[in-house]
């Protein structure tokens, strides 16, 4: 009789329990509780992963990524009333070295930041303008939509060729192709010849939107053109700093080198750097960083969950054991009307997990406004994914059959000659 | 062979100290299309033999076949599927399922018997048109009179089409006019060839029936074969 009349078991289940709504309600409450904080914690866990692995992928995970940076504690030497002169960053001999002597290495690439605006006719834009080389769209794992990269041809001609992204496409070019088209760099034209594909999922992440902003031209050009020093007039005093690259990204050869090649570069910068005028950054480690705080997160949600499904359970098995004792003589007249131990069980389990389920699915909702409520101090979207969804189904249904057994056993071995005896 | 054979059962409950034996030695048969009572003053085991005739209960000693199968040696499954498919139990307190409607209570046995939903609805609406309650098929016991329920349960006890029907004091708690309409019910069955055990005080009704079974300290007195 089982399983051809499962939907009816069900719906009887529900129905008998329909009888006290007060006292399943409030029995379901703790699966409510702890359904809610593993969906919550589910929810705020995959945010913050899910924010960590777009900021690692926008980094590359094979890469080591070292920028350049005014040092903070920089003593500006005064050359002449009113202007600062600074010179600091990765230079070109940072990266000879590292090409020639870094070992499991795939790719180096190297980026230096003109510091121009930008212009469409009259429109202005001020975004980063990258001297860089082909292999950054490879590293970036950055491919253009439109047309090209930059190639080793455009290298060696210092070719005034640009290739924009999405974000300058939708500021300068709103309405027209900008394929062909030309953009004017500080005082220099460079023809578009090819546009990014679009990147990071809505720019959500602050990092995928800069890098949604910039435009590409070839390095030789940007050295070329603008050479290494940049001027800023600020009121009152020019401030002069001369900067060789802005940054150097290092492929390894696998994620298992990563570590020992960060290692390698941190000591040739650290030999030939006297202040702390460049930062390196190894996106792994933010993975692993990341994982590391999952791992504390989910111990400590988990726990709170555990405990509150733990008290809903017993309280379920509280409830289902007086549940039982109430219905004896409903048990006993089952029996006499031909229903099996096993069938006394079922009704009794059904029942339970019906009760569990239904908290489980009570506990989702507040679940995922609990975690969109961290969202706003957490700076990361929370995402209540489907398999979250389905494990709250499973823990609750679990919670239902451990917390049931016991009661549904009871019911079952009862003695059923009592049927006789009621008065 | 005769429906029910029972063979020097005893029925003994063992409490803490001392043992209470409430059946010492009962034989008794009955035929296919008997209608019996059963009589006896209180405590002289009328109960304990209707559990056991009804298989909700072992003999301690002794044999009993019900329609050629020895049921005395019956796992308790194959004992549940005795008490769904041979007996038909009517009780003194009516014992529908309170939450259930008259349909519903009627559908019990049938649905551990595993019968299809469709079917289960046909063959309880007509088992409770036999007992003339059609028009509160849908009502729950507590909107019904004493003698409704009783007509309930034993559409309910009929449902399954079982060779024997129990009855432990069905008029009980039911007015002597209502009890009478009861009655009129187990004679009807009993025409139309049904076997009918009726444990009754009341030597009126008990003289409805084909015999009447004596039982006293346990034992049989009178009225056996
Ligand atoms: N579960 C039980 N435990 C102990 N003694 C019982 C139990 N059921 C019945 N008895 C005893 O068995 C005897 C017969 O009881 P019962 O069959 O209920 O008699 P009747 O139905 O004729 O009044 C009584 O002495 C009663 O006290
Ligand atoms: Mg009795």
């Amino acid at each position: 009789m089982l399983g051809s009349n499962a939907a009816e078991m069900v719906y009887l289940g529900a129905r008998d329990l329909s009888r006290y709504k007060l006292r399943s309600g409030l029995t379901m409450l703790g699966i409510v509780f702890g359904v809610g904080a593993v969906i919550s914690m589910l929810a705020i866990g995959e945010g913050s992963k899910r924010k960590a692995l777009s900021q690692i992928e926008m980094l590359g995970i094979r890469n080591i990524v070292t920028w350049s940076r005014k040092p903070p504690q920089e003593q500006q030497a005064s050359t002449k009333e009113g202007t600062y002169v600074s010179e600091y960053g990765l230079t070109f001999k940072d990266l000879k070295l590292i090409r020639e002597t870094v070992p499991k290495v795939t790719r180096v690439v190297a980026g230096r930041d003109v510091r121009q605006d930008v212009f469409v006719g009259r429109k202005l834009m001020t975004t980063r303008v990258l001297g860089t080389e082909p292999a950054y769209a490879e590293v970036m794992n950055f491919k253009p939509a439109r047309g090209r990269f930059l190639v080793s041809r455009d290298i060696e001609d210092r070719a005034k060729v640009a290739v924009i992204t999405q974000g300058v496409r939708r500021e300068l070019f709103p309405l027209e192709d900008p394929m062909g088209k030309c953009l004017r760099i500080g005082s220099e034209l460079f023809e578009i010849v090819g546009v990014m594909e679009p990147r990071g999922e809505g720019g959500k992440s602050a990092s995928a939107a800069d890098l949604d902003r910039d435009i590409y031209i070839p390095f030789t050009t940007a050295l070329a053109a603008y050479g290494t020093l940049s001027i800023r007039m600020e009121t009152g005093y020019r401030e002069v700093s001369r900067l060789e690259l802005d940054e150097v990204i290092v492929q390894a050869e696998d994620k298992e080198s990563v570590t020992e090649v960060a290692k390698v570069i941190e000591a040739i910068l650290k030999k030939n750097h006297e202040k702390q005028d460049y930062v390196e950054k190894v996106p792994l480690d933010l993975l692993l960083q990341a994982k590391q705080h999952e791992r504390i997160w989910n111990v400590v949600m988990g726990s709170i969950a555990g405990v509150s499904l733990l008290v809903g359970g017993i309280g379920i098995m509280n409830i289902m054991l007086a549940s039982v004792t109430e219905r004896t003589h409903e048990i006993n007249i089952r029996r006499a009307l031909g229903a099996k131990r096993r069938d006394i069980i079922v009704q009794f389990l059904v029942e339970t997990v019906v009760l569990s389920l239904f908290g489980g699915i009570t506990g989702i909702a507040p679940g995922a406004l609990g975690a969109k409520t961290v969202t706003g101090y957490a700076g990361y979207d929370t995402v209540v994914t489907a398999f979250s969804v389905v494990l709250a189904f499973g823990i609750s249904a679990a919670v239902g059959i451990i917390f049931g057994i016991y009661p549904a056993w009871k019911a079952a071995y009862m003695d059923p000659v009592e049927a006789l005896r009621h008065e | 062979m005769a429906l029910v054979e029972l063979r020097d059962i005893d029925k003994t409950y063992q409490m803490k100290d001392v043992a209470v034996k409430a059946l010492a030695g009962v034989s008794l048969d009955f035929a296919r299309g008997e209608f019996v009572s059963i009589m006896g003053p209180s405590g002289s085991g009328k109960s304990t033999l209707l559990a056991i005739l009804g298989c909700l209960d072992r003999p301690t000693s002794g044999h009993y076949t019900l329609n050629g199968q020895d049921v005395s040696l019956a796992s308790d499954d194959s004992l549940s599927d005795i008490r769904n498919r041979e007996i038909g139990f009517i009780f003194q307190s009516f014992d529908l399922i309170e939450q259930l409607s008259v349909l519903e209570n009627t559908e019990v046995p049938l649905f551990y018997r595993g019968i299809s939903r469709g079917q289960r609805r046909r063959k309880a609406l007509e088992a409770i048109d036999r007992v003339g309650l059609s028009d509160r098929a849908a009502h729950l016991p507590r909107e019904l009179s004493g003698g409704q329920c009783q007509r309930a349960a034993i559409a309910r006890a009929l449902v399954n089409d079982p060779v024997i029907l129990l009855a432990d004091e069905p008029t009980g708690n039911l007015d002597s006019k209502t009890g009478g309409e009861i009655m009129e019910v187990f004679k009807q069955l009993h025409r139309s060839g049904r076997t009918i055990l009726l444990v009754t005080h009341d030597r009126d009704l008990a003289e409805q029936g084909d015999r009447i079974v004596q039982l006293m300290d346990g034992a049989v007195v009178d009225g056996g074969n």
